[in-house]
């Protein structure tokens, strides 16, 4: 894999996967973390377009046997090989989304579907490590460090975890494996919009009993319609339901009242949980450079710079000393 | 007899521990120094300071500074700190620069006082 201009790696975090794909111009999307895979926990963040795995890949090709792929999904089926190494994450992301009709694209990531469409994937590749919108989208979340970043870019290799992601997508009646390292989509069966979830949770869990072994980490990120739209939606809805009930069905009445009570608490939740979001990945995006610089500045300024280097390295001599004798 | 260290393994972070600079963040002169260099977001105040130099983005960026510190490659961001570029060859000589630098300034104060 080439270096392409530049990607800089970034963070596996909901958060910065949320601000990535509304940055492309796409609307009502949210990333979230699952934490358990049971149909519970996927229920509430339904709907979901798409599931994103990722592994800290070891180099070797996938220990799992691949079933046969499609030699004609490419038809029908957004899928891209992966050029560059560090842009896998937005790449799993794009696979989610350009294969969902539902989804809002925006103007920009239309244009590049409809333009890359009769691409066989190893362009598809080639057009998203191209394309300006996608990686300054991408390397926006640089840490606007540049220096070090072009550096660490040319560094990854070493111990710099790399870690690999797959995307599973329900196109067309049919639940696909989307991995940018094999030749081409694996069909993994039929599915429909209910039952897709469960079928890729038994891909997934089959993957993570094998890499358990290995002690491989993974996660698991949901690429789901926005939250907060969905529990408006919700709240809309039971207020409704409320508002046509007669005086006498107290009984119903109280149970709706329950439900909005709860959905009004996780709307809270998810705005909390944005504005959160929104300090992080401004913290992420801000170069601190000047204010470590200017804090060692004014901490020599005033004589207390050498106390602390002398500090830090007497303990470093004394964990040295600890670590020689073992 | 300070050559056999291992110098290298020292980080920003080993300096700049949060317990270390609490007491100091608390100087409001010093806080108001740093104010201009938060996020342009940020509120101008002490709890701010004290909140992001505690953020795990502001430990990660101490780490990544470090790393590259001591890949020795940043002698052009040393010049734009107003530091010779040998200040890029690893933590312990930046750290040492900015001592030096701070060492020349009182005495430049010291003598610009003498004139007067």
């Amino acid at each position: 894999m080439s270096d392409a201009g530049n990607w800089c790696l970034i963070e596996s975090d909901p958060g910065v996967f949320t601000e990535l794909i509304s940055g492309m111009g796409v609307s009502g999307i949210q990333v979230e973390e699952v934490f358990s895979l049971d149909e519970t926990s996927l229920d509430k963040l339904k709907p979901i377009y798409g599931l994103i795995f990722l592994f800290k890949w070891q180099g070797a090709q996938s220990s799992m046997p691949h079933p046969d792929s499609q030699d004609d999904a490419n038809d029908h089926v957004f899928f891209a090989k992966q050029i560059i190494n560090n842009a896998c994450a937005t790449q799993a992301i794009l696979s989610i989304l350009m294969n969902n009709s539902d989804i809002e694209l925006g103007d920009d990531l239309s244009n590049f579907k409809s333009f890359t469409a009769d691409f066989p994937p190893d362009l598809k590749g080639l057009a998203i490590s191209n394309s300006d919108l996608i990686r300054s989208v991408h390397n926006s979340f640089s840490r606007s460090d540049p220096f070090i970043n072009e550096m660490q870019d040319s560094s990854a290799q070493g111990d710099e975890d790399l870690f690999h992601f797959i995307s599973y997508v329900p196109v067309h009646g049919a639940l696909y494996e989307l991995d940018g390292l094999s030749s081409g989509p694996v069909n993994l069966g039929p599915c429909n919009e209910e039952n897709w979830t469960e079928k890729a949770n038994q891909v997934i869990m089959e993957r993570m009993r094998k890499y358990s072994e290995s002690e491989i980490h993974f996660s698991l990120m949901a690429v789901t319609k926005d939250r907060i739209e969905t529990l408006q939606e919700q709240l809309d809805e039971f207020s409704g339901l409320l508002m046509s009930l007669g005086d006498a069905d107290q009984e119903q009445r109280r149970e709706f009242e329950s439900q909005i009570s709860i959905l009004q608490y996780e709307y809270e939740q998810e705005k909390t949980k944005r504005a959160r979001w929104k300090r992080e990945n401004q913290l992420r995006q801000h170069n601190f450079i000047p204010l470590t610089y200017n804090l060692l500045r004014i901490l020599a300024e005033r004589k207390k710079l050498q106390p602390l280097v002398n500090a830090a390295k007497a303990k470093k001599r004394l964990e040295r000393e600890r670590s020689d004798k073992k | 007899p300070q050559g056999t260290e291992r110098t290298n393994s020292l980080e920003l972070g080993n300096v700049l521990t949060t317990e270390a600079i609490r007491s100091i963040l608390s100087d409001q002169d010093i806080a108001s120094a740093l104010f201009p260099h938060l996020p342009e977001t940020s509120d101008n105040t002490n709890e701010e300071l004290h909140e992001i130099i505690h953020s795990p983005q502001f430990r990660q960026s101490l780490h990544r500074l470090s790393a590259a510190l001591q890949s020795g490659q940043l002698g052009p961001l040393m010049t734009q700190l107003g530091l010779d570029p040998s200040a890029g060859n690893g933590v312990e000589a930046f750290l040492a620069a900015i001592e030096e630098q701070a060492r020349r300034r009182d005495d430049q104060d010291r003598d610009s006082m003498d004139q007067d």
